[in-house]
């Protein structure tokens, strides 16, 4: 299996690019030789040689190269290139954690059918699951406003509301598949034999799930990065924000400002000046896309090693 | 009794889905002597591969009790069970599907030892090499993998998995039902050869009346959920008494077209009683469930038939 | 013109399987008389299935016709357009499948699904069409037509199914029924009522069966006519009685034999491999195929069907071989 996978040539270019992309975030500025603190400083006006200002933030692409400022006069791409590694990370690490999740809870009582979680699902398949989490989300940062938490307790938070969403509908997916696996008949005859409930997941069940277990994780990768490009529009971001009022005294703008660095956190934080600086926008969302692109290229990939195994 | 294996009685097994409760298996009581091979025969839904399974204890009866070498095991929980699994292994129909698929053929022999705990690793290996040579495969099967084999293969290798625990009683469910005719024949000997040598007791399943009388000492008819007839097969075969049996013996084709017969008695297939009627013991340890009435006249005729033998 | 209702003539067909030419069936002739049932019989992957879908021009998408030519009362069937073709498939040449279940529509009743083709091919006028499907039911054994008409499939057990089909099969009365494998799926009892109704319409309407099976019992009680294959080719073919009486190729043998006979005392069963194919010979010739394995299911070397005894057929290897023994 693994052995085919890597002679799939699509899933070789995306997980390529994928790593190629965390580790050109990780070591960007020992690459690009340049300071980190300096290329992300805030940047109010531009100065000419003579020290005259010339411009105010945010500036355009061909101003500040290669793709503009945002509203402060921070470096959109180096914020881009930086925020990579907490954007992917963080939807890694929670389509990893709601795969494990759901794969738990479904062997804890593998029989059940989860009716009324099925129903339920069912129930909610249409409704955006953007707008879930944004119900959720927001009340957290209400509570948050209220009574402040560290930045690290509020991320677990929002990360647990995060995979919670995700957990149902993955365990009516699992529920129906481990069903089917633990009726054929060499679990049986497994079970014949005196073997224990933790061998025979472990031996049987678990090896026939693992593509489709890897299948269902890069498909939950792309659904959370979609989930926090929506919520990063809807304002809510990892790390939660601090508002910020721009503008003159008659026309208050209020921006929120993430405090981590992630793509949606950009987005959200653009959003409201979307017509002065659209490249502040196009340019995160842009990798978003590539992003997607790159891991619907793995799915391909392993879609491809399953049918020729099947043959 | 020391001559008795397994002696069930009054068995019963029910399966409850949304149509109400299905009887899969209702009032059976029968005995399996050390060394005997019993054959049950039946149509599909008549519940013989449903009885297998209860005797097995891999589902638990509704109602009676098994003897299994004297000592009861009807109500015996998963962890005491552990020590009779070795006991009683199975042969399951799909040699496709009761192998698992991802298995080298060595690992699939090997784990019901690793299962139950016996041998080192050596040990099991010299076993699984001794089976394999036993069932008509060569040494070097070890490494491959399952799929690379043929159905009769698969279907050998499925036997030497049932005997490497070196059990006492081998239930093999209609064995030779998904393979093409002429590879029948070779497992059939097979099985039959292996039960000889190792003095195997055996219940035999299957809806091939002619597999059967093939196979077996005894021969049990389930219809329905019921046993209705139990006799040494030559006795079932040249005297059946229910009117199933009868038809179920006349639909078997005769293989010789000088014998064609135009005329045909018509099948009969009775409404499920309300309550099984017990065995009553005709004679030539022939048991046929029927009640009284019946009973006479079965007497009489089979008297009369006595009569014409010595005539 | 062709006494025979159908007649295949050395018919190949051949599956284009990830870009590899496989040959399915190859050189195959057969004929089939009014009034006759002939049996097609062999084991999975022989082609007996892909010829009887050959001759309703039915093979999947990957199958081509190499070869040959297919005469059903003296038309040649390859020659016909398409909207030809539907008019004879269900009309004049009907099928059977091995499949109830998944050849019966789940969301119709069966009492308007089995008189579908008679609408279709607008043999009955649509008032009568529920008098035509009550008459259908009752004459594939149903005792209560009226309440059958109204069950959906699903309600149906495996031979009530089986039954369905052949009331559909048999709506248009059609000259030739192909029934393919119809009985495997199903029990003993109810094998012998399906392959009774086959029997009885055939004898009514003077009909021809083309049966294809992989019991030799089955053959045994209901064929005229047998044709054996192996490997995509005929191994050997002649009237049932003959077949069973003097049966020359090993495989023939070894398919008889190997059947467990409850009336005979047998000690063991003779198996496919008790019949080597190099060391037997006949009458100074090499049978064919001599390279058969279970595994490989395949045989080179040119081959032709030789007349052993008046209308017998043996496949031998063309070119004469030394042959050691004569079996």
């Amino acid at each position: 299996m693994i052995m085919k996978l890597v002679r799939q040539p699509q899933f070789i270019i995306g997980v390529l690019f994928i790593s190629f992309l965390l580790f050109f975030s990780f070591y960007w500025p020992v690459l690009l030789d340049v300071n980190k603190q300096e290329s992300l400083k805030l940047m109010d006006f531009l100065y000419d040689k003579e020290g005259r200002i010339i411009d105010a933030a945010p500036f355009s692409p061909s101003q500040v190269p290669p793709v503009g400022t945002d509203l402060f006069g921070k470096n959109i791409f180096y914020q881009v290139i930086d925020g990579a590694k907490y954007t992917i990370l963080i939807a890694i690490a929670i389509a990893c954690l709601r795969i494990l999740f759901s794969v738990g809870i479904t062997l804890l009582n593998p029989r059940s059918s989860f009716s009324f979680l099925n129903d339920i699902v069912q129930a909610t398949l249409y409704i955006p699951t953007a707008i879930i989490a944004y119900i959720f989300m927001s009340s957290l940062l209400m509570k948050h406003s209220m009574e402040p938490m560290s930045v690290m307790k509020l991320i677990v938070f929002q990360c647990a509301i995060l995979i919670g969403i995700g957990v149902p509908p993955l365990i009516s997916t699992f529920s129906r598949e481990i069903k089917s696996i633990l009726n054929k008949d060499h679990i049986t005859n497994t079970f014949a034999l005196g073997a224990k409930k933790p061998y025979v997941y472990y031996r049987h069940v678990l090896p026939e799930l693992s593509t489709k277990l890897i299948l269902l994780f890069a498909q939950q990768v792309i659904q959370t990065l979609i989930l926090m490009a929506h919520l990063g529009v809807l304002a809510i971001f990892i790390g939660g924000s601090s508002t910020v009022v721009l503008g003159d005294i008659f026309t208050p703008i209020p921006v929120s400002i993430p405090i981590a660095g992630e793509w949606a956190g950009i987005i959200g934080m653009n959003f409201p000046k979307l017509k002065a600086a659209p490249w502040a926008i196009l340019t995160p969302l842009a990798f978003f896309a590539v992003s997607i692109f790159a891991l619907n290229l793995i799915i391909q990939g392993i879609q491809n090693c399953l049918e020729t195994n099947k043959s | 009794m020391d001559n008795l294996l397994v002696r069930a009685q009054n068995l019963s097994k029910y399966f409850t889905d949304s149509s109400g409760i299905h009887k899969a298996v209702d009032g059976v009581s029968l005995n399996i002597h050390r060394g005997e091979t019993l054959g049950i025969v039946g149509e599909s839904g008549s519940g013989k591969t449903t009885l297998g399974r209860t005797i097995m204890r891999l589902y638990r009866p509704e109602h009676g009790q098994i003897w299994f070498d004297g000592k009861e095991i009807t109500n015996l929980n998963k962890g005491k069970l552990r020590p009779y699994r070795k006991e009683i292994q199975m042969i399951f129909q799909n040699p496709y599907e009761s192998l698992s698929p991802r298995f080298t053929v060595g690992e699939i022999l090997e784990e019901p030892l690793y299962i139950q705990k016996i041998g080192t690793k050596k040990e099991r290996m010299d076993k699984a090499l001794r089976l394999l040579e036993k069932v008509g495969l060569p040494r070097t099967s070890y490494h491959r993998k399952i799929h690379e084999f043929s159905g009769g293969q698969r279907q050998r290798i499925g036997i030497a998995r049932a005997l490497i625990l070196e059990p006492k009683l081998v239930i093999a469910d209609e064995p030779v039902s998904a393979l093409d005719v002429s590879v029948q024949a070779q497992v059939l000997n097979l099985l039959k050869d292996l039960q000889a040598e190792l003095n195997l007791t055996c219940l035999f399943i299957s809806h091939d009346l002619s597999v059967v009388h093939y196979m077996s000492d005894r021969v049990a008819v389930m219809y329905l959920g019921h046993l209705i007839e139990l006799a040494p097969k030559e006795e079932l075969y040249r005297n059946p008494i229910h009117p199933y049996t009868k038809s179920l013996l006349a639909s078997i084709p005769v293989a010789d077209p000088e014998r064609r017969n135009p005329y045909r008695e018509p099948i009969i297939l009775p409404e499920k009683p309300l309550y099984p009627p017990q065995l009553v013991n005709i004679g030539n340890d022939h048991y046929v469930s029927a009640n009284m009435i019946h009973i006479k006249k079965f007497e009489i005729e089979s008297y009369q038939q006595e009569m014409s033998y010595y005539k | 013109m062709d006494q025979h209702i159908l007649h295949v003539k050395n018919l190949s067909v051949s599956f284009n399987k990830n870009k590899n030419k496989m040959t399915a069936v190859s050189d195959v002739s057969l004929q089939i008389d009014k009034g006759q049932t002939v049996a097609l019989i062999g084991e999975s992957g022989s082609g007996k299935s892909i010829t009887s879908l050959s001759v309703l021009q039915l093979l999947p998408p990957n199958g081509q016709l190499e070869k040959g030519s297919i005469t059903f009362k003296g038309k040649d069937l390859l020659k016909q357009s398409e909207k030809e073709m539907r008019r004879i498939r269900g009309n004049e040449i009907s099928m059977i499948f091995q499949d109830a279940i998944a050849s019966l529509n789940p969301g119709m009743k069966v009492g308007v699904q089995i008189t579908e083709g008679l609408k279709y091919h607008k043999l009955v006028p649509k008032s009568d069409l529920k008098a035509e499907a009550l008459q259908l039911l009752e004459q594939v054994g149903f005792k209560n037509p009226a309440h059958i008409y109204e069950q959906y499939p699903v309600q149906l057990s495996g031979g009530m199914k089986q039954r369905i089909l052949i009331a559909m099969a048999i709506s248009c009365k059609p000259q030739l029924i192909i029934a393919d494998e119809p009985t495997t799926s199903l029990d003993v009892t109810i094998q012998r009522q399906v392959l009774d109704l086959i029997d009885n319409y055939k004898s009514d309407l003077d009909a021809s069966v083309l049966l294809i099976t992989h019991d030799f019992g089955v053959v045994a009680e209901y064929a005229d006519w047998v044709y054996v294959m192996l490997g995509g080719h005929i191994v050997e073919s002649a009237d049932v009685y003959t077949i069973f009486k003097n049966p020359v190729h090993p495989y023939t043998k070894a398919l008889i034999e190997s059947i467990p006979n409850p009336e005979k005392s047998q000690e063991r069963l003779k198996s496919i491999q008790d019949f080597t194919f190099e060391k037997v010979g006949y009458k100074g010739r090499t049978f064919a195929p001599e390279t058969y394995t279970l595994e490989s299911k395949s045989f080179n070397a040119p081959s032709s069907l030789v007349e052993v005894e008046p209308l017998h057929y043996v496949r031998f290897y063309d070119d004469e071989r030394k042959v050691v023994s004569i079996g």
